[in-house]
């Protein structure tokens, strides 16, 4: 199993249905868009049988986390931002339900997290937990935030030491 | 006669009038058009955060990593992955 760049020509992307209208909108329409204007990158989760059918998705890119009203020691010892890398979306087909393929796209996001922070450096993942999943993403360790309890994030650090050994 | 302005892609025609017949049909009651898809509220944006909010992300930038079972399990399992797709 292994996840490629979604391609236009190859993946049916309109019978793609995690069941969830906002996560099908984006991947029919909008995704492939978005990697033309090198705004986000899109891996798809092929079926070994049939490789233009989409098992899951996730989305990938850059945000920027601003900081506001430090005490006045953090203000002098940290930046007031901090890029991020963000997985935008992360969506498994109905036909797959059931099947960890959600944890196991989640390993391949963060895998490729953690190799493009060893590239540039970043200190933080945040994940932006769609309609309802905030316990999926926090049995693995991610936090939310008290003012955005949908973003959740987890270090990098915390990656690479899970991931190593 | 009042005018509304849609910037709607062709990818969304479908959508959109099947919206429109639910509508007529009373199936739903009206249509919220919110900010168009093009402007996406993720990417490429700034999360502002609150300042306990800013207190924790500092935190969990400063303090020693921790080890969380399920996510260990999770890259172990991927590693050796066996799913049958």
């Amino acid at each position: 199993m292994q996840t490629v760049q979604l391609n236009k020509k190859r993946h049916n992307r309109k019978a793609f249905d995690c069941e969830v209208n906002t996560l099908n909108d984006y991947l029919h329409s909008m995704a492939n868009q978005h990697a033309s204007k090198d705004n986000t990158r899109t891996y798809i989760l092929e079926s070994s049988e049939n490789p233009s059918d989409i098992v899951g998705y996730y989305t990938l890119t850059m945000t920027t986390v601003e900081l506001s009203k430090l005490p006045p020691k953090l203000q002098k010892k940290h930046s007031n931002n901090h890029s991020s890398a963000l997985i935008a979306r992360l969506a498994v087909d109905k036909k797959y339900k059931h099947r960890k393929i959600g944890s196991w796209l989640l390993i391949d996001a963060l895998k490729r997290v953690l190799n493009a922070s060893d590239i540039v450096a970043f200190p933080m993942v945040i994940v932006d937990a769609k309609d309802g999943v905030v316990e999926f993403y926090e049995k693995f360790g991610f936090s939310p935030f008290l003012n955005e309890e949908k973003k959740l994030y987890l270090p990098i650090a915390t990656i690479r030491a899970n991931f190593s050994g | 006669m009042q005018t509304i302005q849609l910037n709607v892609h062709s990818n969304h025609i479908d959508f959109l009038l099947s919206m429109l017949q639910n509508l007529k049909d009373g199936i739903i009651e009206n249509i919220i058009v919110d900010k168009p898809m093009t402007n996406s509220s993720v990417e490429n944006s700034t999360i502002c955060l609150t300042s306990k909010d800013s207190e924790r992300f500092l935190e969990a930038l400063d303090r020693p990593p921790k080890i969380y079972p399920k996510l260990k399990e999770a890259f172990q399992e991927y590693e050796n992955s066996q799913i049958k797709l």
